[in-house]
């Protein structure tokens, strides 16, 4: 074992080693990576949350001012709710068609996983877009200057739109492996994995969704 | 980045035609340019990593002892600095003697060695590993732009501010990207037979040291993703000027400072038990006692802008007393190992013990900052002291690991003399760095960074800590010197006779880590001879 040579073989480049005994069952590397990301990418929506509902606290449980009782949006800026529910429903909805096409590729069904893998994107794209239609609409000016909760509301929403175009690539990538043939019934591994940032997506969502649209 | 990816494999592995094939073009790694630029081996990745934080090391320990000079008065800006580089010069070094050395000297130490230890062919996601150093290299180059524009925390160019954040998040990233790829590793890639518990201490330590990671340094993250869009926008939701400082101080402070530290208590049980040639006792104990140093080390809920007055809250003040316990169980399973042995004094021994020592230190003194009363150290120099001396033993660590691995890291023995002297020299500098920090902290000299005007009479104090902080930077170049060391065409794979399977490579090792299948491990120690406790069945 301890021979030194020039050369190499192509086991090297496998993710898993190929001399690994039939009898151990260690985790899949794709999944175990992915949820050890999943948990840096909660830990990080978890401290944006945080940061926004200590300083929400703070406001609107602070002094009056001009004897009126403080608010955490400042007049002009309106958070509609309809966009954001609508954004919310396609995202869960999205989840739907994310598990169907893990299902699909349970079953080696290569037509109904592309069919769920592209609606799940559309899902995906649809809720950039209702979320963008929400930016619009919401008067929370950024440039030239904002307040608290204009700051922390783009810093939130933003970065869990960042993590939506993340997860998309991430799903897009596996379509195409899963259509190329590489995953199947034999190996879900990468569609897997997909499916679970996707419903960390959606969760994360779910938190904003409360935390910042419903509750303001 | 894939200059070094195989082909395809062949369409009929097995057959005789694609097996003649491979024979007759056997692939042969990239060397020169592209096997540096291209490669997505860890050991290349790993060595790229050591040799970047060591220079940005440089530069940090540099600039630590500049700011240093300018601050012998109490006061700073008013001596070799102007009012405007100083504080810039403070927070660079603070900030990059974690960000830009420590932490990814340490990931690319386990980059290295890792997977060699569980008896991986790669590192789990080799390309990631790539990436995350080429990240991690953008990163640091702008945010020393940032820095050299009059950027940084506080700094006079409003673009150059805003560069320091954006650079700062991707060296986070990664940072983070890496930590995935050895944690799951470890998670992911042991051999048959090496269960979780039969991992060495090292590999364990990394392993909690890159979770504790993903597990604060995200918040770090959305810190900054906060500061650049507020700064950004102007729209004054962090305080500007110098005081911004504090939202991204907390990273090298207590509790989250003992998080670059983890891997000082892996080192030293690894280096102890192979410096006394015998088995490890009670690893549940030295596992368990790693894994709560550990979690001692997660201190993201020290974040400033949440948590303005952590330093107060019982957490903290339990976390701070409970993290010497910890550090005093491995310095008591490493007595025991070397009782049990006859142990060499090693490079990897005398530095582990001098690191894991002084990290007994850097606890005990962060152990007294709960005190109130009769004690007020917070925001003074006691508090610097207490993150010097967690940084100089992570430093010693390193240090250690690299002479220790040399052969794996390098390809080549260092020199053992240097390996033993610079350990020494560090600590010496640690403790000639920290005591006048302390005593003037006692005294009430507030921090560097820290509000408040600067006491009469300490002007000694602080000459002494320069010199303490030279004698660190010596101590670091002796080291770099010792490990260029010299290369001998009959290099011994094993020159401490190991007993854990990085050992059971050549060195440097082979592409593929190991020429063939791992053998089924059954006990810690796999290259020691079997015992009735080994799994003998499983061999």
């Amino acid at each position: 074992m301890s021979t030194a040579t020039a050369t190499h073989d192509e086991a090297a480049y496998d993710l898993v080693p190929e001399d690994l005994g039939p009898g151990v069952a260690r985790p899949r590397v794709l999944l175990v990576g992915t949820a050890l990301a999943g948990a840096g990418i909660i830990v990080f929506f978890a401290a944006l949350l945080g940061l926004y509902l200590r300083v929400r606290h703070g406001v609107i449980t602070g002094p009056a001012v001009d004897g009126e009782a403080p608010v955490w949006f400042a007049d002009g800026q309106v958070i509609p709710l309809t966009p954001a529910n609508v954004a919310m429903a396609t995202m869960l909805l999205s989840c739907v068609s994310m598990q169907w096409a893990v299902d699909s590729v349970k079953r080696d069904d290569r037509r109904g996983s592309f069919f769920a893998l592209a609606m799940t994107v559309l899902f995906g794209g649809a809720v950039i877009n209702a979320t963008s239609f929400l930016y619009t609409q919401s008067g929370v000016a950024l440039s030239g200057g904002t307040n608290d909760a204009g700051l922390l509301f783009y810093a939130v929403t933003g970065s869990h739109l960042a993590l939506i175009v993340g997860a998309l690539l991430f799903v897009v990538i596996m379509t195409v492996r899963t259509l190329g043939g590489e995953h199947g019934s034999h190996d879900r591994e990468g569609i897997v994995a997909a499916s679970l940032i996707w419903y960390l997506t959606t969760g994360i969502m779910l938190a904003v969704w409360y935390a910042v649209y419903v509750t303001k | 980045m894939t200059a070094t990816q195989a082909p395809p494999a062949p369409a009929a592995s097995g057959t005789a035609d694609s097996t003649a094939a491979s024979e007759v073009r056997p692939l042969v790694a990239p060397t020169g340019l592209a096997g540096i630029l291209g490669s997505s081996d860890h050991k290349v990745v790993g060595r790229l990593y050591i040799g970047a934080a060591l220079l940005l090391g440089l530069a940090s320990g540099v600039t630590g002892i500049l700011g240093g000079i300018d601050r012998i008065d109490g006061t700073l800006g008013n001596t070799i600095l102007d009012g405007e580089t100083a504080p810039q010069v403070v927070t660079f070094h603070a900030t990059s003697a974690t960000l830009l050395f420590i932490l990814p000297a340490l990931l690319g130490l386990a980059m290295v060695v890792v997977p060699l230890q569980v008896g991986a062919r790669t590192i789990a996601f080799p390309r990631a590993a790539a990436a995350s150093f080429w990240t991690f290299l953008v990163g640091a180059g702008l945010t020393i732009t940032a820095y050299a524009i009059n950027g940084g925390p506080g700094g006079g160019r409003s673009d150059a501010v805003d560069l320091w954040a954006a650079s700062t998040g991707l060296v986070i990233v990664g940072l983070l990207l890496g930590s995935v790829c050895v944690a799951t590793t470890v998670l992911a890639l042991r051999p048959e037979g090496m269960r979780l518990e039969r991992v060495p201490m090292f590999a364990w330590s990394l392993l909690c040291t890159t979770v504790i990671w993903l597990l604060t340094l995200p918040v770090m993250l959305a810190v900054l993703v906060v500061l650049f869009i507020d700064h950004r926008n102007g729209a004054g939701f962090f305080p500007t000027g110098p005081d911004m400082y504090d939202q991204v101080a907390w990273l090298g402070r207590q509790p989250q400072v003992y998080a670059a530290a983890i891997p000082v208590l892996g080192l030293v049980l690894d280096g102890a038990a192979t410096a006394s040639r015998t088995r490890l006792p009670n690893r549940g104990a030295a596992m368990g006692a790693i894994g709560a140093f550990a979690v001692l080390g997660i201190g993201a809920f020290a974040l400033t802008a949440i948590s303005p007055d952590v330093a107060q809250q019982p957490v903290t003040k339990g976390m701070a007393l409970l993290a010497p316990l910890p550090v005093l169980a491995v310095l008591g399973l490493v007595g025991l190992t070397l009782k049990g042995g006859k142990p060499a004094p090693t490079s990897g021994l005398v530095g582990g013990v001098l690191a894991t020592l002084i990290l007994l230190v850097a606890t005990l003194v962060g152990a007294a900052t709960p005190f109130q009363g009769a004690l007020e150290l917070a925001d003074t120099q006691w508090v610097t002291a207490q993150s010097h001396l967690t940084l100089v033993a992570a430093t010693i660590a390193l240090v250690a690991g690299l002479y220790h691995w040399s052969t794996k890291v390098l390809g080549r023995a260092a020199s053992e003399a240097a390996g033993r002297t610079a350990p020494l020299v560090l600590a010496l500098g640690a403790l000639v760095l920290a005591g006048p920090e302390a005593v003037s902290g006692l005294t009430g000299d507030r921090a560097a960074d820290g509000p408040g005007e600067a006491l009469a009479g300490i002007e000694s104090l602080n000459g002494v800590a320069v010199a303490g902080a030279g004698l660190v930077l010596l101590g670091g170049l002796l080291a770099v010197v010792g490990l260029v060391g010299r290369r001998r065409s009959d290099e011994p794979a094993d020159p401490w006779g190991g007993q854990t399977l990085e050992w059971a490579t050549a060195s440097p090792p082979t592409f593929a880590n190991f020429d063939g299948p791992v053998p089924a491990v059954t006990s810690p120690e796999p290259l020691l001879a079997e015992t009735p406790d080994d799994d003998g069945e499983d061999a």
